[in-house]
């Protein structure tokens, strides 16, 4: 029977052979066949740390997919916050800007008395159809609102009130075509009557012969009739029309206000159009 | 939010093309409830006075009815000729107002200036709300017969 090395065997062995290879190596014996070895291991084992190092990559973008995905829904949230502030803030530098241009516009006609009386109004409805020119502000009667007052804007006259509800009333512009304002021409100081067409333009009428009208002159609200106030900007005068045969000259005029951009305007309330019907007998 | 809705420099129709479009489809009875609904709607927010666009409207719609008779109701040319009438009559309707409040009208300019753009305007938009209303009567109306 043949006797199997026992385990104890084994291991004596082996460290037989470990302390042999030690003493080999100390002389370098044991360089030829260390070379040879590792010269076959050597790629195995590029190939073997390459495929780790590939894993533990994958494993870690994994892991910072994760982390970014997170991120990045926490900077959408963070993104999409600070774009409804931005849009918040916009509006209100917008509306501070508008409200600053009316402080700026009641402080440089002082004549009217502004402060004590003026009232803002939002715009919050326009006339449906394409000829008539109205806006529908947020103050009525409970606001102290009436019928005739006078409303501007920044940038000068808009018109004047037609209608009124309890917290809402008409404003018929100066473009209307039924509208008509007495007006003067700031350099001759000439009158005439300032009347909306259809389509949104102006025409000064009934401006006497011989005087005066140049493009690009002043026109404001000359006060007769006691329909406004005076000294209100209507616009700019763009042509002139002026033949001999007529009796009266008539010019076209760019209003100052823009009316399809109206966001807020102020409303005249210490002034009421003279109430002519009282005079009659 | 349509008066902001500004194209060839006038404001497009809508209630009017809704109404002629309903007329032609399903008759004067129908469309002059559209009218009516619409008009009142319309004068709260207009300068003109009380009633202008309801009556002009149930006006159009009652003429726009007698299309429903017609053979060519699913023709397309239809809705166009009968939005041209209506929209044509529907401005001088207004510019006639106007004039009877003592307005002074420069009839050239109205006719440039907001008669022919929103008339081209309409008729344009007339094919997209006819339309819209068709897929809308096949829905609700009653069964055609298809021939």
């Amino acid at each position: 029977m043949k006797h199997l090395p026992t385990r104890s065997t084994v291991l004596i062995i082996l460290i037989l052979l470990s302390l042999a290879g030690l003493a080999l190596d100390q002389n370098e014996r044991l360089q030829p066949f260390e070379d040879l070895a590792l010269r076959f291991v050597v790629p195995v084992q590029g190939k073997l740390t390459s495929l780790a190092n590939s894993l533990s990559d994958l494993t870690q973008t994994t892991r910072d997919l994760r982390e970014l995905r997170r991120r990045n829904e926490d900077l959408q949230s963070l993104a999409d916050s600070l774009m409804i502030e931005n849009v918040r803030l916009k509006e209100i530098e917008s509306e501070n800007e508008t409200l600053r241009r009316l402080l700026n516009f009641t402080q440089a006609n002082p004549t009217h008395s502004y402060k004590a009386a003026e009232v803002k109004g939002r715009v919050i409805g326009r006339d449906p159809s394409n000829f008539l020119s109205y806006l529908i502000i947020d103050l009525g009667s409970q606001q102290g609102i009436e019928k005739g007052m006078p409303v501007v804007a920044e940038r000068g006259l808009v018109g004047r009130i037609t209608d009124v509800g309890s917290n809402w009333a008409k404003v018929m512009l100066i473009i209307d075509p039924s509208s008509s304002v007495n007006a003067l021409i700031q350099s001759s100081r000439a009158t005439g009557v300032v009347e909306g067409h259809v389509g949104g333009s102006l025409v000064m009428k009934y401006i006497p012969q011989g005087e005066t009208v140049n493009v690009n002159d002043i026109v404001l609200t000359s006060g007769l009739g006691g329909n406004f106030p005076k000294k209100l900007i209507i616009g700019q005068v763009t042509t002139v029309q002026q033949r001999d045969i007529e009796m009266f000259q008539e010019a076209h005029i760019r209003p100052t206000v823009d009316f399809n951009n109206l966001e807020i305007v102020l409303v005249i309330t210490n002034f009421l159009p003279a109430d002519f019907e009282r005079l009659v007998p | 939010m349509v008066p902001h809705l500004t194209i060839l420099g006038v404001k497009p129709d809508l209630l009017l093309l809704v109404v002629i479009s309903w007329s032609l489809l399903r008759g004067a009875k129908e469309g002059m409830i559209w009218a009516l609904v619409g008009g009142i709607g319309l004068d709260l927010f207009s300068g003109a006075p009380f009633g202008t666009s309801t009556v002009a409207l149930v006006a159009l719609s009652l003429l726009a009815g007698l299309g429903e008779l017609s053979v060519f109701r699913t023709h397309i040319a239809l809705p166009l000729i009968a939005t041209l009438i209506a929209t044509l009559a529907y401005n001088l309707f207004f510019l006639l107002l106007l004039y009877a409040r003592g307005c002074s009208i420069a009839w050239t300019d109205s006719l440039i200036k907001v008669v022919l753009p929103s008339t081209l305007l309409n008729v344009l938009l007339a094919p997209f709300i006819y339309k819209a209303l068709y897929w809308l009567h096949r829905r609700t109306g009653p069964e055609e017969m298809a021939w």
